[in-house]
């Protein structure tokens, strides 16, 4: 189930608003985990009974494993690694398996000409998010960072509750696990969260979803036939989508989870006002971040060890980050391409780049839209076609580009890219920060609100009315 | 009161929503059991172009017309309604087009926008059918104002796309009556009627389906008297061999690349009406030795 659907917030939400609201504080842990695992399932609506109940088990399975795995390396610390690396290789050989079969089964055919079935999996939803948490908990009980939880309900409501499950925040177990057993709640947390969720259905319905109306436009026409300027308007259109969709989603999870009466941490803070791609990466997903700096970067030896060993270190990280993000080679090649970049600003560039902001600002403007587009797309003919169609190093063809197509596309898309670039600024916030509680701010989030819904309303499939060809 | 005016966001939004709630469900209920039948059932198709139109060949099926000429390159699939007439496809140039008005849905605006007929008259827009036409307001022009307005040599319609999931009759009445509207605005203008592009395969669901697409266009083709209106069917040229729009051609599976409008044009321009003359009809002398009207008897002109 997507959060920006009627679904969800007309059928879904309320309904558990009600059990959760009504239930006894003892129980409020089984909602979450209960209500979340419904949601889940929900999920997978489309893929036949079968498949709903494999996967949703699957889910439960791996909540329950894990929690046995934390409980193990509590009580039994002699083998305290041994337990770590069994948990750590179920996660991973499960997510390996559902992401990564089929990557790999294609390059071996490629490169050995042989002929191995490569069969369709259908990757559980949020198992890359869900994976990250269970191994950054198995990890944190057994650095004693943290006790191992002893209730499976609540072990089963961190990981499973349903705002963070399928897009993330990571959340870690140590940040959330005081909450879990003592939260307050509040009809001025309720206030907060819903102001939250409808600024983020905000962003990614009446921006996001807008916008990524022009990126799909582009690969209609194709990107042999549009111009120069229709091939930057699109990958900076492309750039808004992903940031706003993300961060729109972000602030959903962290509104629904004040609701609750958790502190969701943020995913996002201004990243495209940064002046670095280092910079960048620290205000974009944060999260993520986290996760790779704490599981991998650090205990590689992070930035403490000689100057080969730090590079060796960002590229691992690198790396995974690539591979994390998809299974196929653009992401890779995505991901060392950020590598590159980090490196070059690490020992040369950035010192610069940060005293003479401008000229930040102007490389990031650049370097944002152009390492978006190798995430944007998968083919790598098409990757080289596009870029040359950036730079006007197309080859002389007598393919037909429609002169006018900047000024159409404009026309369509213009206000969302003027949109989209105030909110990317800390603008709104300081304006939101100083009406929040007027009556002013109410209606205006009301409107938002049933503008969003207007426009999920609208765009529902009703092929019998309103096909748009 | 303060407590009110505290709140009073989660009060407002709960207020709105309690009023809203029937429409949304409603809607919710109603995607949900639409997304599970099939409307449109179409008749088992009598008419050849149920049958793939890939097929370039003239005798296709039973729908062709004894009397037709032996260059004759087009489909049409009715052979009932088709007096004795006598035409042929054949190529034109560019300046063909000077005088054209187009008149269509996406697939349309491609080729206003990706062709090469730079001098034409467009009027198409995204989303257009033959049910909504008269809304629409482009280029300072209704529909109506411009076909009383104007006069063209030659009309070329293709619409339906986007009302393959009406009721087929429904449609069919309103196509029906913009090409009446267009033969009493236009009296010397031929028409054209294109027949709907197939999607692809991959794309094909309940509704958009190119079985659905075939008995439309075969309703549509069933108006062509070849006098003054034809039936032309791109689907013989972008086709796959399971009648589905090759999926090399498209990205999203109902519009081609942009690049592949130019042999969009390239095809229409070999497919302009050449020949277009009635027998002679029998004069009242009965001395007069009748000669039996056929094609081949007929004047090229």
């Amino acid at each position: 189930m997507v959060f920006s659907s009627l679904e969800f917030i007309f059928l879904f939400l309320p309904a558990f608003m009600l059990v959760y609201g009504t239930a006894s504080k003892k129980y409020k842990n089984s909602v979450i985990f209960l209500g979340s695992i419904f949601f889940y399932s929900m999920g997978f609506r489309g893929e036949g009974i079968e498949n709903i109940l494999i996967k949703t088990s699957l889910f439960i399975l791996t909540v329950l494993f894990n929690f046995i795995i934390g409980e193990f390396i509590q009580h039994f610390r002699k083998a305290a690694k041994f337990w770590l690396i069994v948990g750590i290789i179920y996660n991973f050989s499960l997510l390996i398996f559902f992401k990564y079969t089929g990557f790999f089964l294609e390059n071996i055919n490629g490169l050995f000409n042989s002929n191995l079935p490569v069969k369709e999996i259908i990757l559980p939803i949020g198992i890359s998010f869900y994976t990250f948490q269970n191994v950054s908990y198995i990890i944190d009980v057994y650095r004693k960072d943290v006790e191992s939880e002893k209730s499976l309900i609540n072990y089963g409501a961190y990981i499973s509750m349903f705002p963070q499950l399928i897009a993330g925040p990571i959340v870690t177990y140590s940040t959330i696990a005081k909450e879990l057993k003592n939260r307050t709640h509040s009809i001025k947390k309720v206030e907060n969260g819903l102001k939250t969720f409808t600024i983020g259905l905000g962003y990614k319905v009446l921006i996001a979803n807008q916008l990524g109306g022009m990126w799909s436009d582009l690969s209609m026409i194709g990107y042999e036939s549009i111009s120069s300027g229709l091939a930057w308007m699109g990958i900076i259109a492309y750039s808004f989508q992903l940031y706003f969709d993300f961060m729109g989603y972000s602030f959903m999870a962290i509104g629904l989870g004040e609701i609750m009466g958790f502190n969701i941490p943020k995913n996002f803070d201004y990243p495209y006002l940064s002046v670095t791609m280092t910079e960048f990466w620290r205000r974009w997903h944060i999260t993520l971040g986290s996760w790779f700096r704490e599981y991998i970067y650090i205990p590689l030896g992070g930035s403490k060890c000689s100057k080969g060993k730090i590079v060796r270190n960002f590229f691992v990280v690198w790396l995974f980050t690539g591979i994390w993000h998809g299974a196929s080679w653009n992401f890779i090649l995505w991901g060392l391409v950020l590598f590159a970049l980090i490196m070059l600003e690490r020992f040369v560039i950035g010192k610069f780049l940060n005293q003479f902001k401008i000229v930040g600002h102007l490389y990031m403007f650049l370097a944002i839209p152009l390492t978006w587009l190798l995430f944007a797309i998968t083919d790598f003919s098409d990757l080289g076609l596009y870029f040359s169609k950036l730079f006007g190093i197309a080859a002389e063809s007598d393919v037909i580009i429609n002169s006018n197509d900047c000024a159409k596309y404009w026309g369509i898309y213009g206000k969302f890219f003027i949109a989209g670039t105030i909110l990317s600024t800390k603008i709104p916030e300081m304006i939101y920060k100083k009406i929040k509680n007027t009556p002013f701010c109410a209606v205006l989030l009301l409107a938002v609100f049933w503008a969003s819904v207007y426009c999920m309303y609208k765009g529902m499939n009703d092929p019998f009315l309103y096909f748009r060809f | 009161m303060n407590k009110y005016k505290q709140n009073l966001y989660t009060i407002l939004l709960i207020l709105t929503c309690f009023v809203a709630s029937p429409f949304i469900f409603h809607r919710i209920w109603k995607t949900s059991s639409d997304a599970k039948k099939q409307i449109n059932v179409p008749p088992p198709s009598v008419s050849s172009s149920a049958n793939s139109s890939s097929s370039a060949d003239s005798s296709t099926g039973a729908a062709q017309t004894p009397d037709s000429a032996p260059g004759d390159a087009s489909q049409t699939p009715s052979d009932t309604q088709t007096p004795e007439a006598s035409f042929t496809l054949g190529p034109s140039d560019l300046t063909y087009f000077d005088d054209a008005l187009f008149i269509g849905d996406s697939r349309t605006v491609g080729i206003k926008e990706y062709g090469t007929f730079k001098k034409s008259r467009f009027f198409c827009s995204i989303g257009m059918s033959s049910a909504n036409i008269d809304n629409e307001n482009i280029d300072g022009t209704t529909f109506e104002e411009l076909i009383k307005n104007n006069q063209f040599g030659k009309v070329y319609v293709m619409l339906g796309i986007n009302e393959v999931g009406n009721d087929f009759q429904y449609t069919l009445t309103k196509y029906r009556a913009v090409i009446e509207r267009l033969r009493a605005n236009q009296p010397d203008a031929i028409i054209y009627i294109q027949g709907n592009l197939h999607v692809s395969a991959a794309a094909e669901t309940n509704v958009i389906n190119n079985a659905n697409i075939n008995y439309l266009n075969s309703l549509f083709a069933e108006l062509a008297d070849n006098k003054k209106v034809f039936y032309i069917d791109i689907n013989e040229l972008y086709d796959d061999e399971y009648g589905c729009l090759t999926a090399a051609y498209t990205s999203d599976g109902v519009h081609p690349l942009a690049a592949y409008y130019q042999q969009w044009c390239e095809w229409l321009c070999q497919r302009t009406v050449i020949t277009n003359a009635a027998p002679e009809p029998a004069t009242a002398d009965p001395n007069y030795y009748q000669v039996e009207p056929t094609a081949a008897a007929a004047p090229e002109q």
